[in-house]
């Protein structure tokens, strides 16, 4: 009987024992994209698509064929954590992630070598709203002041400290007294209406839903009017991946910039990828995704002319992160950048137009 | 002449507990190899090795900051725990007794217990703020129901027949529900709250990474979105172990308090 106990004990640390073998054994046979003559990306996204991330699906469902790409939606798989999605990517089932352009210099400088070849969204409608009399970055600083945001190194963390520091502040986000860490930004835009918060970073037109009801609402700061060279997110792949496939990661990336290119030109088209590509239960109405489109055009979400991952971009948002205390030094630009897959991108584009 | 007796059993008993002792340590060295040689797989990027977590584990204890977030997600779990295990046990023994409560809070009660929790987390922010009391208010619904359903049950459960014996022994309704009745349900309740022991504490972690974020939810989220999967997996081993330690010591206090069923 105690034999047979024993045994049972042992089983189931034989059965992890297994099944971590076989994890570990390799998924070779799980990659069917990539190398020679392939003509499709398995793309990890690390968050839902917002409406303003649709030009990247659009683009490639839409011109895909015209860059020798035979891409569906399913092509791309949603995650709500880079980490997850870098593992994919790492285990062989995705090539590629879209994800955090702060996230992926992390990675890097943590010896994945991933490198950025595509721009995804660059900018964000992002807002410091303040209520309650706090309407000034330095009101923030006050041991009295309660400020939602996200955690160190989440979406809205690295936006408020980039427009710290775009607007001359010494002091991050880790110095802010008050802070309460609120994941999700529609839990923040809760807080905020509700006066449990003064301050955080939400969407702009979350700071208007909220509005009606905070007391006294101001927009302190704007992320796109403070940080020109703001780059949000963008997408990475393993270096060796890249360079076995260059070709594809440069017809895949015209592809999104021609997406970039047309809705920015096109508002309808614009109003039918989110319908047709945007992660959302309810569809926005008109008024909040002309205001979108239009911020979207003017302040350059989507870089369809110039890909949008310049050294100064890349150089800024690495200060932002040293900064942070996220990372630990500027990298090279060469090193986290595919330069030349993005140049060539841009060649295909201009051969298209 | 010769004695027919064998000699004294060998010193290894093959049905001893020292093999099944042996068979324990070894799978969990096993374990923990496997653990270590699949984490330093270039491409294990989310499973650190098992060395790496154990250092941050230390290093986090040493910084005084698994120990702060420890003492506060005890603290609203178990505050939770005590609220949702009063109201639980108080309502459980109502519906139980009662047609009316039967009639008339028991759907409501199964409606709540199939209504998983999370979902309401948008309107407990509203209603309850963000923070410590919104957290306990997620821990006592996280856990009341399954006190609550356990302990009208047990009061449903008692066999007739001990009530119509209590009853032959012209005992009063209070003492009949005080001697009768409670002690039968006493299984019925104690495994409620040791389920509810569990639940408290999924709660509290939930709300901690849910709501506003803190002690070991605020642990878990900060070391995720700073890729520092070392601390990231040493915080969801301590919650793990924190489990362990309060399970085990809900079932050792459920098993005193009915230690007079085996007396």
């Amino acid at each position: 009987m105690a034999r047979q106990t024993a045994f049972r004990a042992a089983v189931p640390a034989v059965a992890l024992v297994l099944v971590a073998a076989a994890c570990g054994g390799g998924d070779d046979d799980a990659s069917t994209s990539g190398g020679d003559g392939a003509t499709s990306i398995r793309v990890a996204n690390t968050s839902p698509t917002q409406p303003g991330f649709v030009p990247a699906k659009f683009g490639v469902i839409t011109y895909g064929e015209n860059f020798g790409l035979d891409m569906t939606i399913d092509d791309f798989t949603t995650f709500d954590s880079h980490a997850v999605a870098t593992q994919t990517v790492l285990s062989g089932r995705a090539d590629v992630v879209a994800g955090s352009l702060v996230s992926n210099l992390l990675l890097n400088e943590q010896g994945q070598d991933f490198k950025l070849f595509c721009p995804y969204i660059a900018q964000d409608d992002f807002v410091i709203a303040g209520a309650n009399g706090i309407d000034s970055v330095e009101d923030l600083f006050d041991p009295n002041t309660r400020v939602a945001l996200d955690s160190p190194g989440g979406a809205g963390d690295v936006i408020l400290n980039a427009m710290l520091q775009a607007l001359g502040q010494d002091q991050t986000a880790a110095d802010i007294p008050g802070i309460q860490i609120l994941e999700s930004s529609g839990l923040r835009t809760t807080a905020f209406a509700s006066g449990d918060v003064d301050a955080t970073v939400i969407h702009d037109y979350q700071y208007y839903e909220a509005a009606e009801q905070a007391t006294d609402p101001v927009i302190i700061a704007s992320l796109f009017e403070e940080v020109p060279d703001f780059v949000k997110e963008g997408h990475a792949a393993p270096a060796a991946w890249l360079e076995e496939n260059a070709e594809l990661a440069a017809n895949y990336c015209a592809a999104v910039l021609m997406g970039m290119r047309e809705l920015s030109a096109d508002y309808d088209a614009f109003v039918g990828a989110v319908e047709e590509f945007a992660d959302v239960e309810e569809m926005p109405d008109d008024e909040t995704l002309r205001a979108l489109h239009t911020s979207a055009v003017d302040y350059g979400f989507w870089p369809g002319e110039d890909g949008g991952l310049s050294e100064e971009s890349i150089t800024f948002m690495a200060e932002v992160g040293v900064k942070s205390g996220l990372l630990e030094e500027v990298p090279a630009y060469e090193d986290v950048v595919a330069v030349d897959i993005l140049e060539r991108a841009l060649e295909l584009v201009e051969e298209q137009s | 002449m010769a004695s027919t007796t064998k000699p004294a059993a060998a010193t290894f008993d093959p049905t001893g507990p020292m093999l099944m002792w042996t068979l324990r340590i070894t799978s969990v060295i096993a374990l923990l190899a496997a653990w270590e040689w699949y984490g330093r797989k270039p491409e294990s990027f989310t499973i650190a090795p098992v060395s790496e977590v154990a250092t941050a584990m230390w290093d986090g204890f040493a910084s005084g900051d698994f120990g702060r977030a420890l003492a506060g997600t005890m603290l609203t779990m178990v505050v939770g725990y005590v609220i949702a295990a009063v109201i639980g046990v108080g309502v459980g023994l109502w519906i139980g007794v009662s047609r009316y409560a039967q009639n008339t809070i028991e759907p409501l009660v199964h409606a709540g217990y199939a209504t998983p929790v999370s979902l309401l987390i948008p309107i407990l922010g509203i209603y309850t703020g963000l923070e410590l009391r919104g957290r306990i208010i997620l821990v006592v619904l996280w856990c009341v129901f399954e006190i609550l359903v356990n302990t009208s049950t047990g009061i449903k459960e008692v066999p007739p027949a001990l009530i119509d014996v209590g009853k032959s022994f012209n005992a009063s309704k209070f003492d009949l529900y005080r001697k009768v009745v409670l002690p039968a349900a006493r299984p019925y309740i104690f495994l409620g709250l040791k389920i509810g022991v569990g639940r408290a504490i999924r709660g509290a972690v939930t709300a901690e990474l849910l709501l506003s974020a803190a002690n070991l939810g605020r642990v878990l989220l900060g070391a995720q979105s700073t890729f520092d999967i070392p601390t990231l997996l040493a915080g969801i081993v301590l919650t793990m172990l924190l489990g362990l330690v309060l399970m085990r010591l809900a079932s050792l206090v459920e098993r005193r308090s009915l230690a007079y069923r085996t007396a």
